[in-house]
């Protein structure tokens, strides 16, 4: 193995676009590995890390690109760094040939189009809050994609905005719809009459695409994963609540987010009790009580809160459901699957891009099958020592930073490698009875998801079948049919290579749980509507 | 100080930073332009404080 690299001062690409050179890169015949990045310390880190940081890199700074091949000979590294050039070439021409107008700062954008209203925000960390800071100023509203951003600065921010009567949704905030369009991660989901505010990203995926095959969806106003901590008190789910509230076109509002402090959940309550508008409100894992003493309706699971608020904005009463297909179907599927594993297998492994879904899947778990390890646990005691392995029942997230940002690599919705090595890892392990995925659709996603992961669920069911096992693998798909990958194809993609899917994350969970402790949790599943 | 709720039935875009976003909002038919953000003072930080203050006296 050989690795070359070359430098190119002063030019800087944003990391998506690097991230997708890279992976095409490195998909090439006779590359170990490729990275394009940015020579910033992280970056160089990481690459020291890989043993391939190169003297000329290590010289670079953070305004200058490199590309880094390792290949299997000089002769082709070489020529895979020519062909890196290519394609940033090819972008370039790309957008010279559109003759679009690009501009260099926010200000000349903002001076060029006065009446733009919101700014999206999506540079490194830390320079995203100036950038939002100046967007406040020119009297924007602004979402910023970026995490990385410290507490204080979301905090000083959103006290701004709300003085300028301007919304921040973020730091971290992966998905909003405004008016049908989509902002981040968002699927293509129908209009309607329903509004979401949402602290949890795949959350609002969830929920909208699931609202989509119905009355469909007014907005969806993202807050950022840590809106509703006691230091920056909800400013942004309060200020959507009344958008909401104001907007003729919401009729029936849908709020999710973690279970707030006490605090917090009172001013959250307090006012959306004022709205005059249903309000269904998901704290995944939270007290009901308090909910429903504020008039409002409380929602157990994402897909409870996307049924509750159609039930209610169709004029009917909000109901609990399990399952979508009839229990004979259920119980006859859950039994083909484990009538097939030996004693021994008895865990779930969940490996989920969502961060939320895995959240979610937890909660159900906690109540069927008890203690779940992880790398987010319920509580403390069931943190996983080793991410990397799995333990009992174990579900990761593998969207948090130890498994993107913190190594250098891409989110699972977008980059199927490291969850690809944990699925084969869980098919390895005689312990393992179902393999539990989520599949996240829309704009922002990975192009096809499900035929990227299908090959290594075929391998894994090889693996087990190897060793004279079956191996069960349960998912639920969170798009629409409007979304640029399909609904329906990426599940049949899925059910093709003998995956049981699910129509709901929650669904999938209760699935799983009834093929790994072989049809024990009937009961419970049917009888305590869990 | 604008109407509040104007982003919400007419929003129209400044993308700032990942072009692979300002892609998304075009194909959706967004009203929407994009700035290619570049770091400022060539990535370094103190020189880049050094600006933001200097920008706000």
């Amino acid at each position: 193995m050989a690795t070359r690299s070359r430098v190119y001062k002063g030019e800087y690409r944003d990391s998506i676009f690097l991230m997708r050179i890279s992976q095409q890169l490195g998909s090439l015949d006779g590359v170990r590995q490729a990275s394009a990045l940015m020579a910033t310390d992280t970056n160089k880190c990481l690459l020291r890390e890989a043993g391939t940081l190169t003297d000329e890199v290590e010289r670079a700074g953070p305004n200058d690109l490199a590309i880094v091949v390792d290949a299997v000979s000089s002769e082709r590294a070489e020529e895979v760094i020519s062909k890196a050039r290519e394609m940033m070439a090819e972008a370039a021409k790309e957008l010279a040939e559109k003759a679009e107008v690009i501009y260099r700062t926010l200000d000349s954008a903002a001076e060029a189009r006065p009446d733009s209203n919101l700014v999206l925000i999506s540079v490194p960390g830390a320079f995203a809050a100036k950038e939002a800071e100046r967007a406040l100023e020119l009297g924007k509203h602004v979402m910023i994609f970026s995490d990385g951003v410290p507490l204080e600065d979301e905090v000083r921010l959103k006290r701004m905005g709300r003085e300028k009567g301007l919304l921040v949704m973020g730091p971290d905030c992966g998905t909003s719809i405004i008016n049908g369009i989509g902002l981040g991660f968002a699927d293509v989901v129908k209009r309607g009459p329903i509004g979401i505010v949402a602290a949890a990203g795949t959350g609002a995926q969830g929920v909208s695409s699931l609202i989509s095959a119905g009355p469909g969806i007014s907005h969806v106003i993202g807050t950022g994963s840590r809106d509703l901590h006691d230091e920056v008190g909800g400013i942004t789910m309060l200020m959507g609540i009344r958008y909401l509230a104001d907007d003729p076109g919401t009729q029936t509002i849908v709020l999710i987010s973690k279970p707030p402090s006490p605090t917090v959940a009172k001013k959250v309550l307090d006012v959306a009790r004022q709205v005059g508008k249903p309000i269904v409100v998901c704290f995944l894992g939270g007290n009901p009580k308090t909910i429903e003493e504020a008039g409002l309706v409380p929602a157990t699971t994402l897909e409870d809160a996307a049924i509750k608020a159609m039930a209610i904005q169709r004029g009917e009463k909000p109901k609990s459901m399990v399952f979508s297909a009839s229990f004979d179907e259920v119980k006859k599927t859950a039994e083909m699957e484990y009538n097939r594993l030996k004693p021994e297998q008895r865990y779930i492994r969940g490996i989920y891009s969502g961060g939320t879904f895995c959240n979610e899947a937890m909660l159900i778990m906690r109540d069927l099958v008890g203690d779940v390890y992880s790398n987010i646990p319920l509580k403390p005691g069931l943190k996983l020592v080793d991410s990397n392995r799995s333990n009992e029942h174990t579900f990761v997230d593998m969207g948090d930073d130890e498994f993107t940002a913190k190594i250098g690599k891409p989110h699972p919705m977008i980059y199927h490698e490291l969850r690809q090595k944990r699925i084969l890892a869980e098919a390895s392990d005689p312990e393992t009875a179902v393999v539990l995925l989520d599949i996240v659709l829309g704009h922002g996603a990975h192009e096809d998801p499900a035929g990227a992961l299908a090959q290594t669920i075929v391998q894994a069911k090889k693996i087990a079948e190897g060793r004279g096992r079956y191996l069960s693998v349960v998912a639920s798909v969170c798009g629409t049919h409007q979304d640029p990958q399909d609904l329906t194809s990426q599940e049949e993609k899925l059910r093709s290579v003998g995956v049981v899917v699910m129509p709901s994350n929650a669904q999938a969970a209760r699935m799983a749980a009834l093929i790994a402790t072989k049809g024990k949790v009937w009961e419970k599943i049917v009888r305590g509507k869990l | 100080m604008m109407e509040p709720a104007r982003f919400l039935r007419e929003p129209k875009i400044i993308n700032v930073g990942a072009k692979h976003f300002y892609d998304d909002l075009k194909s959706q038919g967004a009203d929407s332009v994009h700035v290619d953000w570049r770091p400022p003072a060539g990535g370094d930080r103190e020189m880049a404080d050094l600006l933001n203050k200097l920008k706000k006296l």
